[in-house]
């Protein structure tokens, strides 16, 4: 997934964000007139200015209210109300507490401002428009306080400002340079294109591990028979599989069990990937938990189940023994297999390159579902292959690999 | 060096959105030794230490030089220790400030300490979490307070010290805390919409599963109906082994073992290459080397981000295929991808143009490193095996 956000996400979001943080800088605002308002009351005992402090309080639960209900009807009610409610505040101010009865004293500065961020509408415009609207709203209920109270209406610079600043930070907030939408696309686009990309290599891999599990075993099984006549397990083979990979859509692999159904034992797919490789002549003793098997989803049960038949198809082939072993161990987190054979042995590293049955039909299928698979084997003492896939249910937020 | 442990910060959740709002940073460091000079200008006679003013002045243009400077998408992220130099140089001008008026300050209001660190508090914003903002709000409003206690006796204003105060930490709070709910809710925003991607990853996935399982089935069955299908038919219609019969099977396995081998083989950042590549010059040349298919060891996110990149290097008019490569190495649990290329265009212009892949860049690898010589661009990062 794409660091950032799509663009049709954008103006929402911040907007949003504005609006958040508009409100919180409002409820501020109300706080340090409420702690001035407050801390006057104290000093100047005699004057009676509680009730301006109790004038903040409908500013305060509209804020509240439109904070949590955004609309039109919200936020006229805030600056309505709110600009009542600040004449209120304000006419006490300057009567009880008279700074020279100025209109742009700091006692009044604070509640004006919780209007001028009412940050409303949805739209940079609108906010904008609100915004002037806060500001009248704010500054006529504090001149009218001023006349009503002998003050004097002074300009207030700090209010201007403050609202030239809302202006300022709505244009270089909500402005989105040309690049930033380009690229942020781009990033976007390559990141769905990758999870596509993800999708078709784990594809790739099944198919190449289907190809060589049947084609490629058929074709080194024809030219390492004798001449005369073609093997009839062979023969019943690859007619099933050529009936299979011509006719079927296979990768979306109909041999699979239906992944609603936890299958049983004997009819999970290792149990069937072991019944194919014992008719190949090898005898198979299977031990351990095989009812922990029976929690893997469909995908990892059919990956981990065709990697084990490869296991034992190579013993067939390269081991020289006709017995191996399979045990099946089951965690809270995750199933293992492990393919036993005291045959042959090999050096992995020493294994051709072109040798695709462990690196695609093993390592390739484990790994395409976030498993691992470790090898033990020395030439001449036989070979252990361990197969681990994890619970998906424990592991969903392990990322894919592609 | 390990990768970056990410941030709750709007860069590194939303790089490309953090150098477009860098316009707020630049603008606020420009306005912040603006006010500076514009109020002290109102109150020079207030000024009774102009050494300590000229050293506030000068530790205000600090504060913002950091802010420039660490802001830039070469130098992505803008890292706490960084930030820390802006906070303490915005403190202590706040500072002098108050030391250069002590004993003739009047008005609280007119010093320009409390706006300033605010101001330096909000050009940040964009860079760091929002919890570091408030914090530093709260730390820097209780010095701010402070110094109004400290200058009280000499101020005109006939009112309570708590009033003081207010008028001097408000400044910074509103400043600081609009900053970081901002940034609060934005993250939160970007993060709600991360947790629903990702849930739609695997509906993406399934949605298209079946024609990617199509198409790429599709590729295998043409392969197949070339050799195999008619002399698999043939081998069943006959039922019998000769010895042309084994020739023929061995060598139609070597030729479809060599194909496959091939496409095992072949690196991610290939298929990424020859995918978004207009068609080569030459077929032969080799425009990526990883043999130990490490590129793949990337997170699907750093995958995504080198995609993107790539599109918009191919996509450059200046690009050009000639000296274009792409080295993967692994050391320890470290891979190290080296990107060389060429484009025509002068240094400057390659960097602004690429300026938004090489921030985002930045992000998913801690340690890239930008090198611009003589039009050749060589890219440098790592990341965890």
């Amino acid at each position: 997934m794409p660091l950032g956000l799509p663009g049709h996400l954008v103006s929402r979001t911040v907007i949003h964000a504005y609006s958040k943080a508009s409100h919180a800088v409002a409820v501020i605002s109300i706080g340090g007139a409420f702690l001035t308002v407050g801390g006057l009351q104290v000093a100047y005992p005699s004057l009676t200015l509680w009730p301006a402090g109790v004038a903040l309080v409908p500013i305060a639960a509209l804020l509240f209210l439109f904070d949590r209900r955004p609309s039109p009807l919200t936020a006229a009610a805030y600056l309505l109300i709110g600009g009542a409610s600040l004449y209120w505040y304000a006419v006490t101010g300057i009567f009880e507490y008279n700074v020279a009865g100025r209109s742009d004293a700091f006692v009044l500065l604070l509640p004006k401002l919780a209007l001028v961020f009412i940050a409303a509408g949805s739209r940079a415009g609108a906010m904008v428009l609100w915004s002037a609207a806060g500001f009248v709203v704010a500054e006529g209920a504090v001149a009218l306080a001023a006349i009503s109270a002998n003050g004097q209406i002074v300009p207030d610079g700090a209010t201007i400002a403050s609202f030239l600043v809302i202006m300022a930070a709505i244009f270089l907030t909500f402005f989105r340079p040309r690049f930033a939408v380009n690229v942020q696309s781009g990033f976007t686009r390559a990141s769905r294109e990758e999870q596509l990309a993800t999708v078709r290599y784990r594809m790739e891999g099944k198919a190449a591990a289907i190809m060589h599990d049947t084609v490629l075993g058929h074709l080194a099984a024809i030219s390492a028979s004798r001449v005369g006549e073609l093997p009839p397990d062979l023969r019943r083979q690859m007619s099933d599989d050529l009936d299979f990979l011509i006719g079927g859509e296979w990768l979306t692999d109909e041999r699979v069990p239906d992944p609603q159904v936890m299958p049983e034992w004997r009819e999970s797919a290792l149990f069937g990937a072991i019944a194919e490789a014992e008719e190949l002549g090898l005898t198979v003793d299977v031990s351990g938990d095989v009812s922990a098997f029976s929690l893997l989803e469909c995908d990892e049960a059919t990956a981990i189940a065709l990697a084990a038949k490869q296991c034992l198809v190579n013993v067939v082939r390269h081991a020289g023994v006709t017995t191996a072993e399979v045990v099946v161990y089951g965690s809270d987190t995750d199933v293992s297999v492990m393919v036993i054979d005291a045959g042959a042995g090999f050096t992995e590293s020493e294994t051709a390159p072109d040798r695709l049955g462990l690196r695609q039909s093993v390592r390739g299928r484990i790994e395409g579902v976030g498993g691992a698979v470790q090898i033990w084997s020395t030439p001449g003492r036989g070979t252990s292959v361990m197969l681990r896939v994890p619970i998906r249910a424990a592991d969903d937020a392990e990322a894919s690999t592609p | 060096m390990s990768d970056i442990t990410r941030e709750r910060t709007i860069q590194q959740l939303y790089p490309i959105g953090a150098l477009a709002g860098r316009w707020v940073s630049l603008s606020a460091v420009i306005i912040a030794p603006v006010y500076v000079l514009a109020t002290s200008w109102l109150t020079r006679d207030e000024i009774n230490a102009p050494l300590f003013w000229v050293l506030a002045l000068a530790l205000v243009a600090s504060a913002g030089l950091t802010v420039v400077i660490s802001s830039t998408a070469l130098l992505a992220p803008f890292t706490a220790h960084r930030a820390r130099f802006a906070y303490v140089w915005a403190n202590l001008a706040m500072v002098f400030d108050a030391w250069s008026t002590y004993g003739t300050d009047t008005h609280v209001r007119n010093d320009f300490g409390p706006f300033v660190v605010g101001i330096i508090i909000l050009s940040v914003a964009p860079y760091r979490p929002a919890k570091e903002l408030f914090v530093v709000g709260s730390l820097s409003a209780i010095l701010s307070g402070f110094i109004a206690m400290v200058q009280v006796p000499y101020l005109v204003v006939s009112a309570p010290v708590s009033g003081f105060i207010i008028a001097a930490v408000m400044p910074i709070l509103l400043l600081s805390f609009g900053a970081g709910t901002f940034v609060s809710a934005l993250v939160a925003g970007i993060e709600g919409w991360r947790a629903q991607a990702r849930a739609a990853v695997s509906e993406i996935g399934d949605g298209n599963a079946d024609w990617i399982a199509r198409s790429v089935q599709q590729d295998r069955v043409t392969i197949l109906n070339r050799d195999v299908v008619p002399f698999f038919t043939e081998v069943l219609e006959e039922s019998t082994v000769t010895d042309e019969t084994r020739v023929r099977a061995r060598v139609i396995s070597d030729s479809i073992r060599s194909v496959m081998v091939a496409d095992v083989d072949r690196s991610w950042l290939e298929t990424i290459v020859d995918a978004t590549m207009s068609p080569r010059e030459a077929t032969d040349t080799v425009f990526v080397i990883d043999e130990r298919r490490l590129a793949q060891r990337m997170s699907a996110e750093q995958r995504a981000g080198i995609r993107a990149f790539l599109v918009a290097l191919f996509a450059h008019p200046a690009f050009t295929k000639d000296g274009f490569v792409i080295a993967v190495t692994g050391k320890g649990d470290r891979c190290r991808l080296v990107l060389t290329a060429t484009l025509h265009l002068p240094e400057n212009q390659v960097r602004s143009d690429l300026a938004p892949y090489f921030a985002v860049m930045r992000i998913l690898f801690a340690d890239l490193s930008v090198e611009l010589e003589q039009q050749s661009l060589t890219l440098m990062f790592s990341y965890d095996q």
